[in-house]
């Protein structure tokens, strides 16, 4: 039984679709990233998620709750870390960690000060003296505190330096080897690659893509000149590739899919020369739907 | 009710709080001291002198408002009493819903098992205390101001307990409207100005009201009407079993209206979207 089911989830504003029937599961213990550029419907998704928005049509329930209607019930099986987490400025590190810990049965202070040791948090300091990454990182701690099965994070990296940028996806790693379900959004290819096991792509408020990152990783573009006639391939590689025309200077690109040692030895026996193999990547996965998005 | 954030609340709350109630403290002691400098005979001339419209502003006729019990009651229609709970109700209404909205402090509140209703009652409980505390603060600073001021009649500070009961209920009505505002905007900045536009307006319709007999009906427009310490002073010190019934009409529209205006403010704010912050 899936943990998230999102089922023709649809929200407008007015004449305008935020999110349009969007359909999909998330397993428990799989860490699901979101990909976007702004205004794709993201930050909607997930605060239709949260119960913050009511659904203009379709329906979002986590471990068979109503994220809108049992809000309070869902919320005790999630923590959320927003896009722009803003916190309470007159209080302190520590303070705040300890207020958000009292507010849950599910977290304990000591597990907050472990985290905000991890994260290298001043908790002396006053919230509205920190920088926008100490902040984040404070907002990430109070998330990470609760003991609870699943994690939403909006753009968790945003503001953050390289080093805690690796701090959290290690985090978001060590969530997943405890079972948690992950379910995160970022502009990161990178990072959303590196440690998702599965990718969703949104443009326009509609969910276009939705990729194993595992398929992703053993996809490659093959280039090289042809020199003669390609032979057809053996029947076992055909399935698995995907041969583009050669341009006028002779360049052929080979899309491949699966394990690469088959079509190696069929590659060895072709009329080719300057070849190259490179893995295909997110990106490409993105910049389908989104040519001109960049990292 | 959760006690975690009733505390953070109070936390947050208490340095407007007590500026507010020390303020009103001294206010209301310098305020009596003030009304006992003033003779009545030349007050009486004075106004009797001026213009009827000035006469007419006066809750009471200018023989009773001459008296000690009136000129100290009074004390609760200055504006800068009345100011003082204004902005601790407004601070704390707009801030209810709106503020945390937009400060976005709400949406990582909202983001515990919390249920709306307990993030907003707790917030609201510590204005309705604060409204109770700055109303306490203010009749000691009365009773202060009557041990050491002398008047030709000394009244008991017993007897202008109307005055801070009925200033209860103007605060509980201003917290119900600033909060009602709060929820259906989704900017402070909004919210505050929505409610100083409607308390400015409300004024103005109660002034025009008494001033113009042909305008009188417009007193039934304004909550203002309500708010009338000075008579209900007088009138229960005079006739208590013919006025009784008045004193509680007036504070029933007051803790009614605020009353309903927070069940409303609730029910609007359990459906709300909740949006980013600004």
């Amino acid at each position: 039984m899936p943990l998230v089911r999102i089922e023709s989830l649809s929200k407008r504003y007015g004449r305008v679709a935020a999110l349009s029937d969007c359909t999909f599961e998330i397993a428990p213990g799989e860490t699901l990233g979101l990909l976007g550029p702004n205004g794709a419907g993201k930050t909607t998704l997930l605060r239709l998620l949260l119960g913050y928005l009511k659904p203009t049509a379709g329906r979002a329930t986590i471990d068979g709750l109503d994220c809108y209607r049992q809000s309070v019930d869902v919320h005790r099986r999630l923590a959320y870390l927003p896009g722009d987490a803003r916190l309470f400025r007159n209080l302190n590190g520590r303070q705040t960690l300890e207020l958000f810990a009292r507010l849950r049965t599910t977290a304990t202070i000591e597990r907050a000060l472990q985290l905000a040791e991890r994260l290298q948090l001043d908790l002396t300091r006053r919230v509205r003296h920190m920088s926008t990454g100490m902040r984040q990182k404070l907002a990430l701690a109070t998330a990470l505190t609760p003991d609870v099965p699943l994690v939403i994070l909006d753009e968790p990296t945003a503001n953050l330096d390289p080093t805690v940028r690796r701090d959290v996806a290690e985090l978001i790693r060590e969530a997943r080897s405890q079972g948690k379900t992950v379910f995160f959004s970022s502009h990161v290819l990178s990072e959303v690659e590196e440690v998702c096991d599965r990718v969703l792509v949104l443009r326009q408020g509609q969910l276009v893509e939705s990729v194993e990152v595992a398929q992703v990783r053993q996809q490659h573009r093959i280039s090289a000149k042809l020199t003669g006639v390609i032979a057809p391939p053996p029947t076992e590689v055909a399935q698995r590739i995907e041969i583009n025309r050669p341009d006028a200077e002779g360049e052929i690109q080979i899309l491949t899919r699966g394990d690469l040692a088959p079509l190696l030895s069929w590659l060895s026996q072709q009329p080719l020369v300057e070849l190259s193999i490179e893995p295909i990547g997110l990106r490409a996965v993105y910049e389908r739907h989104h040519p001109m998005a960049s990292e | 009710m959760n006690f975690v954030l009733l505390f953070r609340s109070l936390r947050d709350g208490w340095p407007l709080l007590a500026s507010c109630a020390a303020l009103a403290f001294g206010f209301t002691w310098l305020r009596v001291w003030v009304a006992s400098q003033i003779k009545p005979d030349a007050f009486i001339k004075f106004f009797s002198e001026s213009l009827q419209i000035f006469q007419n502003l006066l809750p009471v006729p200018i023989a009773e408002f001459a008296t000690p019990l009136a000129r100290v009651a009074f004390t609760y229609e200055e504006f800068g009493l009345v100011l003082l709970l204004g902005l601790w109700a407004i601070a704390r209404g707009t801030d209810s819903i709106a503020g945390r909205v937009g400060a976005g402090t709400m949406e990582m509140l909202l983001a515990q098992p919390l249920r709306r209703i307990t993030i907003l009652s707790s917030h609201t409980l510590v204005t309705l205390v604060g409204v109770v505390v700055i109303a306490l603060t203010s009749w000691l600073g009365v009773r202060m101001g009557l041990v050491v001021s002398e008047f030709e009649q000394e009244p008991a500070w017993t007897e202008i307990a109307p005055g801070p009961a009925n200033f209860v209920g103007l605060g509980l009505f201003i917290t119900g409207a600033a909060t009602f505002i709060s929820a259906l905007v989704r900017s402070r900045g909004n919210a505050v100005g929505l409610m100083i536009g409607f308390y400015i307006i409300e004024i103005a319709v109660m002034i025009v009201a008494r001033v113009s007999e042909q305008f009188s009906w417009l007193r039934w427009l304004t909550i203002l009407s309500a708010y009338e310490p000075t008579l209900l002073t007088l009138a229960l010190d005079r006739r208590p079993e013919e006025f009784w019934p008045m004193f509680w009409q007036y504070n029933a529209w007051l803790f009614g209206l605020g009353t309903l205006l927070l069940a409303l403010s609730a029910a609007i704010f359990c459906h709300r979207d909740v949006p980013a912050p600004l």
